[in-house]
Formats: structure tokens, C-alpha cells, sequence
């Protein structure tokens, strides 16, 4: 720091001592230095702390990102998958895996340095990882190579951007392998059509929808009755991903045709393609698509003069939804508007500011609680509620309140055990294994034509219903 | 060290240890002073002094006296949040925190988890508890030396060989949020709070190794420790366990002096959580109800023998903890019954609705009886004498089997005497089972509960009271080498 400052004399050499005694105190200490970090990928030996590097890059741009971009007034890019990592990311990922050839890279490494290896956009070392990985194995040992197939298509379309052709070819292989089961082969296709649906790839989609049908209509009873079968895709299972697969395959125009036609005809549409894929009755089909839906009941509205009209409102579309609030505002980061409830609430505005025609109704409930306030009462809770949704600014928004019915188990356990709310019974529609369904699209008529939150499909949908009025064509021309 | 806003440079000798309550405040305000761009500065202060001592083989191998400070800054910037922590107290390092805090904030924050429109924080009342003790807060390295010399005196003095630690403690902690300097009472805040602590545990060997003693006690005030106590009892293990014989492994009635009850009960304190049990898994759970979807748990159901009730009251002067927001008097077990079990302040809004979190059982006072160990002896036909218990642990959640070794001094007694020392066993034994085939309870007293981990600044009393306990039946699976 002084190194410029020459002392020659005694004199000057005098004034340096009092100078370094005068600064002894401060100096005896380390000032706080902001820590370099740019990634240095020499310190890294291993693919695991390579690739751990490349994760925390994007997760600081991630980070980053949420700070700078609101996405609340921007749908989400079906196409956000297949663009490219960004450059930092890539960048640190090709300089860590210089030092693992691939020709020489340790086979025990396989996952992470494939992973690895995407990351820096060096896919045909990868390929080639992955075929000496399957060399490696006897070709007797069909477990083996299918777990390999397996993890390989599960990296690819982990990958950013998602690898689709790659873990296509390896799909098409795997499936061609002696021995591969069923249900894991129907598991990895529905994987494959949800990641291209998920990037706007409908031909590919339409595609594993394909596999994915073919394969379920030749499972056995005792197979679709199958733990695994029951446990394939959450509450729904493997019959959920029929109900996709189905919908891929009618594909989205010849709905919209139906819809445009009638909802009747939509509803028969639906139906009949469940029983000829699931051989069941068309009324079991385990969707609403087609129910009257039931009118909407509330302890509480907001805003307090919504209760005068019921809702769904007759002769409007209704886009109508079950929101468990204290889910909601528990994981609901402020700024992360892109995915969640977060993104919901963001769709439901951006909805609301498109179709002015469109009445969208949040049904919740009380819980006792918010956050960590002190327990309030049902009045200060739907208050608290109405002071939460405000700063996402949904227009003409309105939100029934059920004061939830309760009871406790006995002291000391205590835990409260809410009741199920009449509107999340009549919502069931009376089926007994209902599949977790919290969105409604409601025609003009009151009758159920889509389910769920893809923004993209329900203005399309509501584009149709509103353009078409009350009964569609079929109802006009009658 | 430095504090305050000059040079101004703590002295070795200079009795103040920790930061006082004006000294916090201080500098908080400065840290506060120096943040831009307003939005919320939150602030942990803490400070910390250790003084210990450690001999082995009668010579003492450490004796140090530290003691540091350690401030951590959360500074709120848009919708972001930055920490950063330094140990500098001096107008410019302090500066430069709050503006690092700041940049983290912006560059890599964590994102702030609160939406908008939230209620206002609600007001955490503390109890006032005993945690303090100025003649533990005055003890010097030589005040520790002198207790070590007379420690390891007598034993030496019988041809003996010894081991201990040593320690005072003394802490301040203080949290607070610009948005409530005045008066910071919010969950998250904690008022200036000041803590000592003392420990001593040691260890007796003869020269032969063929016999071991071991003694110790833990509080808040040094005075009540009673360190000449603890060697003299030490030694006595020690000479008493000399030469022990071999014993078949087996079910044995054991006398468990207080440490070996509270070792085991480290066990049981490990375990009582409400989520655990609601999810099924350690001793707690009771049954899946499948009408409910819900597990239900042993709260309300009689567990121990019926002698027991085990809790915890903050104004108790021997069991003095850190006061936590909205602490309350708490009975775990009443009679045998499991009446409570821990959870946080999230949980009891959300599943109890009402306000505060309950502790876990990190102070405990154990019901026992009025025999004396003597008493105990003498009413026995054929047992064991335990001391203590080593290296416990869970061998299955839950029933909470676990195992481990008897250590440090284990005697068999036959027709109501004592009559030969015993080496050590392995046991394989539940404390549950252990607590429901009690014969006889003693008179509680404190036992050694360390720290966990006495290299870590923060780290709160817990301190236990627990009676001996005679019981039947207990498992001893092997002998094992070690005395």
C-alpha cells in the first residue's frame, strides 16, 4: 500500500513508527473483503463437484433473474425448455469437463458426467458415453441396460435445453428390448410426451401418446389394478396419463371443433375416447368434463356485495377455482410469479384483463390460522385474505369463503380436523375416488368444459365459448 | 477485540466478558445508521466467553480463556434479503458489512418469503428465568487452576492417575429488527439476554487400568457445582472398581445412579416430536387411522410407569433456560401419561390454532421417590450398581431399543451389599421399558448435561434433574474390555 514511499532519514523512519503505532489497532484487524466469485473450475476433481458448480451458476442466475424479471404479465414459453443454458453455464461446464475424455472418463460417473456433459453442449460426447456405458453390460443382462435406458432419457429431458431426439432414440431402443415392462415403458412415454407437449413439440407429443395408448390397451386387469399402475402419476395414477395421452391425441383443434359445435358434443367426445382407450363406461370417464356445475356457496365474500349473484354466474363463462389459500401465501415467494400459486394468481389476472366477459371466481376457505398471526377469527381471516390477493391486482375478481367446519381430537392431541366443505363435496360430483381437480371452466350454460390451469388451452377455450354464446351450434340450430 | 466506536482495545484482565445490554444497543444503532436505501435491517449480536481447563494423566494439557463476538446482518433490499456476519466492531468494517449485506441482497439473495398484505408481527411476551450467576461470570484462569490442583490432589496423592474438564461459560445474545428497536418483541426477536454456564466432569484411573471412577455436574452457577464433591466421589469409584470379575451377560435388577438415568433419557428427549409421530415414525406414533388419513399418536395414553411425570417450568431456579417467546410451563408425561409433545409456532397455528410453539424437553425435571440408593442396595438380592452409561445409541426408533456400555465404576450386589466390582457390560435395553419396571425411585437431583457441542458460541443450558432408579430386568447382552 505505501510501498511508494521511500523513508531514507531517521526522521522518516520516526514518522513511520508513529504512523504504525497509530494505526495498530486497525491494523491487527482483517477488514472484510467481498469474496471472488467467479467460478474457478481448477479446484473442482470430481464430475459430482463439477457438475454441482454448473448447478450453482444457474441457480445464481435463477436467482438473479427473479430480481430483475416480474413474469406476472407474461405467460409462460411453452418453448422456455428447448432454448439454450445460458452462456455462464455452459461455459463453466465446458471448462470443467475438459478434463473427462470421454473415451476414458470412469463408467461409476456415468449420470452425473452425462448430465455433464449436456450442460457444456458436448452431445455426441455424450452419446458416445452412453453407448459405451451399455457396452459395458452383457447383452444378457437386459436390467441393467434398461436401467441405463432409463437414466439416460430421464438426463436428456432433464437437460436444458431438454434433449428430445436423443431421449427419443433411446426410448424407441429401450422399448424394442426383450424384457422391458410395461408399465415402466408406459411410465417413460407419458415422460416423453409431457416434455414435448411441455416445449410445443405436438407432433412428438402426439407421437409418445401413441406409444403410450397402445401399450395401456394391452395391459392386463391384473396389471391396471397394480400398485404401480395406481401410483404411476400421483393421486390419478396411470389412468391420468390415459386422460392426457387422450386429450394429445384428439389434439386441441378437434376439441375446440366440438366445443364450438356444443359442449355436448365436446362432453360425448371426451367420454367416448375414455371408454374405447379404458374399455369403461363413457360416464366414468374420471374428469367432470360435461357436469352441471354446482352453484358456489360462501360464509363470506370479497368483494362483501359478490353474494348477491350466484356463482357460477349464469349466462357468462366462469373460470372457477379451488384455491387452499394457506398453501398459497406459505409457499408463494413474493416476485415468483412464473410457477405455483404465484403463477396462478398471475394467469388469473392476464385471464381477467384479456376476456372482460370472463367472471373468475376463487373459492377457499377458513383455516384458523394465517401465516403467524395469532389465531384469528373467520371474519379477520377472509379480511387478511382480501388484504393478500390485493397486490396481484386480478380485475372484478371475487372470492367465496366457506367458514370451515371443524372439530378437534380430544386433549391432549388436539389437532384440528377440518370437515370437508359443501363445495368441495359437491365438486366431487359424487364420484368416490375423485381425482384432484381444482380449476373449472364453466360454459354460459353451467356446464363443466375444461379442467386445470395451461393459460393457453383456456383462452382458446374461453375464445370459443364466448365467441359461440349460449349452447354452441348445435343449440342454434335447433 | 475491539468495541465501541474508537480504537479502543479490550485488555487481558478486564472483567467485562461479554457485551452488556448499553454496549448491544450501541451498536445496533450504528449498524442501523449506517444502512441505505431504508427497507428493514435486522441484527444478531452475540458475545461469548470460555474459560476452561482439561488435565489427564494429572498434568493439565489446556487451559485457555476466549472469547469473541459475532455479528450477523440481514439487510432488505426490494425483495431481497442479504446476510453477512463479521466479528469487527470499528465504524469502518461495520460499514462495510451492511453495504456487503446490501450487495448480497441484489447479486444472490434470498427471496423473500413474505408476501404482501401480511398481518402486522405479533407480540412475543418472554418469562423471566434463571440463567445467571455472577460467581461463575467471575472466574478467572487461576480461580480454574487452583479447582484443578485441588482436584487432581487427592488422587494423585493415592498413586491414581486422573482426568477432567473444566469450563465457565458466559454469553449475551440479542436480536432485533430496526422496525422494532424500541421494544423488539417479535417471534423472531430476542431481547438482550445474558447466560453463564459451568461444567466439570472427571475421570479417576488406576495405574494397573484395572479401575475406573468417574463424577460430574453441570449448571449455570459455578458455586453449586461442587467440585471437591466430584473428586472425592471419583476416586472412590475408582478404588471400588478396581479388579472387577466377569459376569455372565443377562437380565439383571440394576440400580441406576442419576447419570445413568439421564444418559438414558437422552433417548426419550431425542424423540419427543409431534411431527415425527404424526408421521408415523419413532415411539410417539400409535396407529394409522384410515377413516381421519392421519396417524394417530400415544398422546393421552399412559406409557410409563405411573411414578413418572417429567416437565419443565421456566421460573424453576434449577432448571433455568434461555427464555423463548410465550414459555410456558410444560408437563411431558403426567403419571406414566404422555400429555405433551414438542412443536413449533408454524404447527400450532396451523394444526392447534393457537399461538406459541412448545419446546422440546431441553430442560427437564424427572418425579421420583424418597429411597436412598443405600436403601436400594439393601432391598436387592442380586443386581447391579450402575454409574453410567457410554456411546448410547438407537437401535430401533420405535420402540426406542438402543444399545450401549456401562462405564466407569459397575458393581454387583448380593443379599443387600455391595460384594464385587464387575466389568463393564453392552446393554440392549429400551428407557421406555427401562421406566414401566421400576421397583423403587430416588430423590431427583441436577446431573452432568454438557453442551453438545462446546465449540459452537451459541449453545443454551439444558439442564436435567433425575432420580436413581431401581428396575428389574434389564438386558446386558455382553462384556466388554473397557473399564
Amino acid at each position: 500500500m505505501r510501498s511508494d514511499v521511500k523513508i531514507t532519514s531517521i526522521a522518516g523512519g520516526a514518522l513511520a513508527l508513529l504512523l504504525a503505532l497509530a494505526a495498530a489497532p486497525a491494523a491487527a484487524q482483517t477488514r472484510f473483503a467481498w469474496p471472488d466469485t467467479a467460478v474457478d473450475v481448477s479446484q473442482y476433481a470430481t464430475v459430482e463437484q463439477c457438475l454441482e458448480a454448473v448447478d450453482r451458476v444457474r441457480r445464481g442466475l435463477a436467482r438473479r433473474e427473479a430480481l430483475t424479471v416480474l413474469r406476472d404479465t407474461m405467460p409462460s414459453d411453452p418453448r422456455e425448455a428447448l432454448k439454450p443454458a445460458p452462456a455462464p453455464v455452459t461455459e463453466t461446464a465446458e471448462r470443467c469437463t475438459t478434463r473427462f475424455p470421454v473415451a476414458s472418463a470412469k463408467l461409476a460417473d456415468f449420470a452425473p458426467l452425462l448430465a455433464l456433459y449436456l450442460a457444456a453442449g458436448r452431445d455426441a460426447d455424450a452419446s458416445a458415453l452412453v453407448d459405451r456405458r451399455v457396452a459395458a453390460v452383457s447383452a444378457k443382462n437386459t436390467l441393467e441396460r434398461t436401467a441405463i435406458g432409463d437414466s439416460a432419457i430421464h438426463i436428456y429431458l432433464d437437460a436444458r435445453p431438454v434433449r428430445l431426439d436423443a431421449a427419443e432414440r433411446v426410448l424407441v431402443a429401450r422399448a424394442r428390448a426383450d424384457g422391458a415392462d410395461r408399465l415402466d415403458r408406459m411410465k417413460i412415454y407419458a415422460n416423453l410426451m409431457i416434455a414435448a407437449r411441455d416445449v410445443g413439440d405436438t407432433t412428438r407429443a402426439r407421437r409418445a401418446a401413441g406409444w403410450l395408448v397402445a401399450v395401456a390397451d394391452s395391459l392386463t386387469p391384473a396389471e391396471r389394478e397394480s400398485e404401480k399402475f395406481e401410483t404411476m402419476s400421483g393421486e390419478g395414477g396411470g389412468r391420468v396419463l390415459v386422460f392426457v395421452a387422450m386429450q394429445q391425441l384428439m389434439g386441441l383443434p378437434v376439441m375446440l371443433d366440438s366445443l364450438r359445435h356444443s359442449t355436448a358434443a365436446l362432453t360425448s367426445l371426451e367420454r367416448n375416447m375414455w371408454a374405447q382407450l379404458m374399455r369403461e363406461r363413457p360416464e366414468a370417464l374420471p374428469y367432470p368434463i360435461g357436469e352441471r356445475a354446482p352453484t358456489i356457496l360462501a360464509d363470506y365474500w370479497i368483494p362483501s356485495t359478490a353474494g348477491s349473484t350466484s356463482r357460477p354466474t349464469p349466462g357468462h363463462v366462469n373460470y372457477l377455482i379451488m384455491l387452499d389459500d394457506v398453501i398459497c401465501v406459505r409457499t408463494t415467494p413474493l416476485g415468483d410469479l412464473s410457477d405455483g400459486c404465484g403463477g396462478r394468481l398471475a394467469t388469473l389476472r392476464r385471464l381477467s384483463e384479456r376476456f372482460p366477459a370472463l367472471d373468475i371466481t376463487v373459492v377457499t376457505r377458513t383455516h384458523g390460522s394465517f401465516v403467524y398471526a395469532p389465531p384469528p377469527s373467520p371474519a379477520e381471516e377472509v379480511d387478511m385474505t382480501r388484504q393478500w390477493l390485493e397486490p396481484y391486482r386480478i380485475p372484478r375478481l371475487t372470492v367465496a369463503v366457506t367458514a370451515t367446519p371443524f372439530w378437534n381430537l380430544p386433549r391432549p392431541d388436539g389437532r384440528r380436523i377440518d370437515k370437508p366443505t359443501q363445495n368441495y363435496t359437491n365438486y366431487t360430483f359424487g364420484k368416490s375416488s375423485p381425482l384432484f381437480i381444482n380449476a373449472y371452466l364453466i360454459d354460459q350454460d353451467g356446464t363443466i368444459v375444461a379442467l386445470g390451469y395451461d393459460e393457453s388451452a383456456l383462452a382458446q377455450y374461453i375464445e370459443v365459448l364466448l365467441q359461440r354464446g349460449t349452447g354452441g351450434a348445435e343449440h342454434a340450430a335447433k | 477485540m475491539r468495541r465501541g466506536d474508537g480504537p479502543t482495545r479490550l485488555v487481558e484482565g478486564d472483567s467485562e466478558r461479554i457485551l452488556s445490554k448499553e454496549e448491544c444497543d450501541a451498536i445496533v444503532r450504528r449498524i442501523i445508521g449506517f444502512a441505505k436505501g431504508g427497507a428493514e435491517t435486522r441484527v444478531r449480536l452475540q458475545s461469548w466467553w470460555n474459560g476452561e481447563l482439561r488435565w489427564a494423566r494429572n498434568r493439565v494439557s489446556l487451559a485457555s480463556d476466549r472469547r469473541d463476538i459475532r455479528v450477523e446482518i440481514w439487510r432488505t433490499v426490494g425483495v431481497g434479503r442479504g446476510r453477512v456476519s463479521t466479528n469487527q466492531l470499528d465504524d469502518a468494517s461495520l460499514e462495510s458489512a451492511v453495504r456487503a449485506a446490501e450487495r448480497a441482497a441484489v447479486l444472490s439473495p434470498e427471496v423473500l418469503r413474505q408476501p404482501p398484505g401480511m398481518p402486522p408481527i405479533p407480540r412475543a411476551e418472554r418469562p423471566k428465568t434463571a440463567i445467571w450467576s455472577d460467581a461463575t461470570y467471575a472466574a478467572t484462569p487461576e480461580t480454574r487452576g487452583e479447582v484443578a490442583r485441588a482436584l487432581v490432589a487427592p488422587a494423585e496423592a493415592q498413586g491414581m492417575l486422573s482426568a477432567g474438564y473444566l469450563e465457565m461459560r458466559a454469553g449475551s445474545l440479542l436480536q432485533v429488527s430496526s422496525e422494532r428497536l424500541v421494544d423488539p418483541c417479535g417471534p423472531l426477536d430476542t431481547p438482550y439476554a445474558k447466560w453463564t454456564q459451568a461444567q466439570c466432569s472427571m475421570t479417576v484411573r488406576d495405574a494397573e487400568g484395572t479401575g475406573s471412577g468417574w463424577a460430574g455436574r453441570s449448571g449455570y452457577d459455578w458455586t453449586k457445582i461442587g467440585a471437591p464433591a466430584l473428586a472425592a466421589r471419583a476416586l472412590e469409584k475408582c478404588e471400588a472398581s478396581r479388579h472387577p470379575v466377569t459376569l455372565e451377560p443377562g437380565r439383571y435388577t440394576v440400580i441406576l445412579e442419576p447419570q445413568a438415568v439421564a444418559d438414558l433419557m437422552e433417548l426419550v428427549v431425542a424423540s419427543m416430536f409431534r411431527t415425527d409421530a404424526e408421521f408415523g415414525t419413532g415411539p410417539w406414533a400409535l396407529v394409522m387411522d384410515d377413516v381421519l388419513h392421519l396417524w394417530r399418536t400415544k398422546l393421552g395414553l399412559k406409557v410409563l410407569d405411573e411414578r413418572i411425570t417429567i416437565s419443565h417450568d421456566p421460573a424453576d431456579p434449577e432448571l433455568g433456560i434461555l427464555p423463548e417467546p410465550w414459555m410456558q410451563p410444560v408437563t411431558w408425561f403426567d403419571k406414566g401419561v404422555l400429555t405433551n409433545l414438542a412443536y413449533d409456532r408454524e404447527y400450532a397455528l396451523e394444526k392447534l390454532n393457537v399461538n406459541p410453539a412448545l419446546r422440546g424437553m431441553t430442560g427437564y425435571r424427572m418425579s421420583g421417590g424418597t429411597t436412598s440408593i443405600d436403601e436400594m442396595i439393601a432391598t436387592t438380592t442380586r443386581g447391579l450398581l450402575v454409574t453410567r452409561f457410554s456411546n448410547t445409541r438407537t437401535l430401533d426408533s420405535k420402540s426406542l431399543l438402543a444399545t450401549g456400555l456401562t462405564r466407569d465404576g459397575l458393581w454387583l450386589i448380593e443379599h443387600g451389599k455391595i460384594t464385587k466390582a464387575v466389568k463393564n457390560f453392552r446393554f440392549t435395553e429400551s428407557p421406555l421399558f427401562v421406566l414401566n419396571a421400576i421397583e423403587q425411585l430416588g430423590v431427583p437431583v441436577p446431573v452432568f448435561r454438557p453442551v453438545k457441542n462446546p465449540y459452537e458460541q451459541y449453545q443454551p443450558l439444558t439442564p436435567a434433574i433425575v432420580p436413581p432408579v431401581k428396575a428389574r430386568d434389564f438386558s446386558f447382552t455382553s462384556t466388554i474390555d473397557a473399564i
